[in-house]
């Protein structure tokens, strides 16, 4: 199997079957991370769909100095914070909440570690989707975000807190 | 900040093993004689499932992303002449896209597509 450097290399050549790959791997990681900061089905779509868009077009740009996953995930953070801009001027509210309420007493701590997450501020629920389900170190995650390592670590460490006290 | 703040800082990442191995060797050597900090790798172990389980169970995109992307990347196919087998061969192609017909040829060697020339100006023709 291609590694996603190869893939990118190969989609820098205009290889469309690369391409297809590279969206198998990454549109569905590149969504739920748009979501993550926008709370909306319909904006993390379009920040995909933008982002996978860009990646296909600026893909001679990618320099090999971190991960093809940093570097896409920084694509779609950019795109995310420029809708999020656009968002705030126009003023269009979030349209669905990340998990619908589930009475099965199981998924009773999910239900609130869900509502918690939904707690947090932009900044801090990121980190925590970058390292809890992208699995980054947090020097991948600082560049992504262009902020000190220490920063993320502090961040992740309230958030943390914050989570944790719904799992009581 | 203590000692201890610091190691919790690191247990997300001692975790996931994103730490240098330095980074590492400091958190296990703490936790085998701190109770704090070995409840807070618990708790934290909880909340990485929790919120994976969260992420997970959120519906992901809809079928109509992978069109609209395939529709402004590739263009509509308008037509292809494939020539050889799986192991060796030939195709030429045309699609349709917004301001172009690019068209283009590529080498099928071993089930791999290597693109030999395309009219297509990148970033131009979306």
């Amino acid at each position: 199997m291609a590694s996603d450097r190869e893939l990118i290399t190969d989609v820098a050549n205009g290889d469309e079957m690369a391409f297809r790959q590279l969206y198998d791997r990454f549109a569905d990681r590149v969504y739920r991370y748009a979501y993550t900061i926008l709370r909306g089905k319909h904006l993390a779509e379009e920040v995909a769909q933008e982002t996978m868009i860009a990646v296909w077009k600026g893909a001679s740009k990618y320099a090999g100095r971190s991960k093809v996953s940093t570097w896409i995930f920084g694509i779609a953070r950019n795109q995310a914070y420029s809708l999020v801009r656009k968002e705030i001027r126009t003023e269009r509210v979030p349209d669905v909440a990340l998990v619908e309420p589930d009475p099965a007493p199981g998924i009773h701590r999910q239900e609130k570690v869900s509502r918690a997450l939904e707690g947090l501020s932009q900044d801090h629920r990121e980190v925590v989707f970058l390292t809890f389900y992208e699995g980054l170190s947090y020097g991948e995650i600082a560049s992504i975000l262009d902020i000190p390592a220490g920063t993320v670590k502090s961040r992740m460490f309230h958030a943390k807190k914050r989570l944790a006290e719904a799992l009581v | 900040m203590s000692r201890c703040t610091e190691i919790q800082e690191l247990i997300p990442w001692y975790i996931e093993g994103g730490l240098s191995r330095e980074e590492e060797r400091a958190v296990a050597e703490h936790l085998s004689g701190c109770d704090r900090c070995r409840d807070d790798l618990v708790t934290t172990m909880q909340l990485r499932l929790a919120v994976r389980a969260v992420v997970e169970k959120a519906p992901g995109p809809s079928g109509r992303l992978r069109d609209r992307v395939a529709r402004r990347v590739l263009g509509r196919r308008l037509a292809r002449l494939d020539v050889g087998s799986f192991y060796l061969g030939f195709s030429l192609g045309a699609s349709l896209r917004r301001r172009s017909i690019p068209i283009h040829g590529d080498l099928n060697l071993m089930g791999r597509r290597i693109r030999l020339f395309s009219t297509a100006r990148r970033g131009g023709d979306e």
